[in-house]
């Protein structure tokens, strides 16, 4: 599975909606059902997928689908991946 | 001498929402809300990074309590049921800023875009009212919750500070992140007053 799908379907779960529905350029302004809690759901699970906390930096740099994307393929290159 | 800011009379008007009535209130309402915020352990260590609490004495001795010139907390009430379901908290600050911080009490609002719908009603009051240029806001780094409703009030992430405070109960180091918005970015109506 591709970094893209795999945000995608964190963000899905996390927002509930269908992966179907959910625009590969969807973020936490287009799209309503990317609340408080969900947002908390998604960076506790890219976090178990990469295995660690994530630092301040990446946090705060969250808000698409995009952006997860990338943390996610920075975290499989890494040479400490799971 | 130290300048007393002027009162302004519009800042001590109820702020309506669509869900939620902004009162105003003063030094005895504002404690106990203080108070019945230590009472839930997950609020009390997201915004202390301790479980410790503070007595009555220590409210009303290190709490900055409102004066209505230049600190204010908000009791945000149900208009529905008139329930209180937290608080809102604003200082104003040379030159021309305003720091908010934001207490929501009662988990049934959780994740119901509480923070954003109140906090543009009372930005767009002090923008107005009290000539407010810049609004800042200070988050712990995983306080996930609060750093997405600064991003939906189209806060820019300004900075972050490293290992600024302590987290007594997981005796490790917090990372706080400043968020602010600029005049040039506050949405156009912010700037009308009313007829």
């Amino acid at each position: 599975m591709s970094s893209l799908d795999e945000a995608r379907k964190i963000v899905a779960e996390a927002t509930r909606t269908p992966i179907a529905a959910l625009p590969h350029d969807a973020d936490i302004l287009s799209l309503s059902a990317w609340d408080s809690i969900a947002h908390v759901n998604i960076i506790l699970a890219i976090e178990a997928r990469t295995g660690h906390q994530l630092t301040a930096e990446s946090i705060v740099g969250i808000h698409s689908v995009e952006t997860i994307a990338q943390l996610l393929s920075e975290a499989s290159r890494s040479p400490d991946a799971p | 001498m130290k300048r007393q800011r002027k009162s302004v009379p519009e800042l001590s008007e109820t702020i309506h929402t669509e869900r939620f009535l902004l009162k105003p209130v003063g030094k005895i309402r504002s404690v106990q809300l203080f108070k019945k915020m230590q009472e839930d352990a997950e609020i009390l260590r997201q915004l202390t990074n301790s479980d410790r609490k503070a007595n009555w004495w220590k409210l009303f001795r290190t709490r900055k309590l409102p004066n209505h010139r230049s600190r204010f907390v908000h009791e945000i009430v149900d208009a529905q049921n008139g329930g209180c379901i937290g608080y809102h908290e604003v200082r104003l600050y040379p030159y021309k800023s305003a720091s908010l911080g934001v207490v929501i009490l009662d988990r049934d609002w959780w994740g119901q875009a509480v923070p954003v719908e109140i906090r543009s009603a009372i930005m767009a009051q002090f923008a107005r009212y009290a000539g407010v240029e810049r609004f800042v806001g200070n988050v712990a780094s995983r306080n996930f919750a609060s750093i997405l409703n600064y991003k939906k009030l189209g806060f820019k992430h300004s900075g972050t500070a490293h290992r600024s405070n302590f987290d007594t109960i997981a005796q490790q180091p917090v990372d706080y992140f400043s968020f602010e918005l600029l005049k040039e970015d506050f949405p156009a109506h912010w700037h009308e007053t009313k007829a």
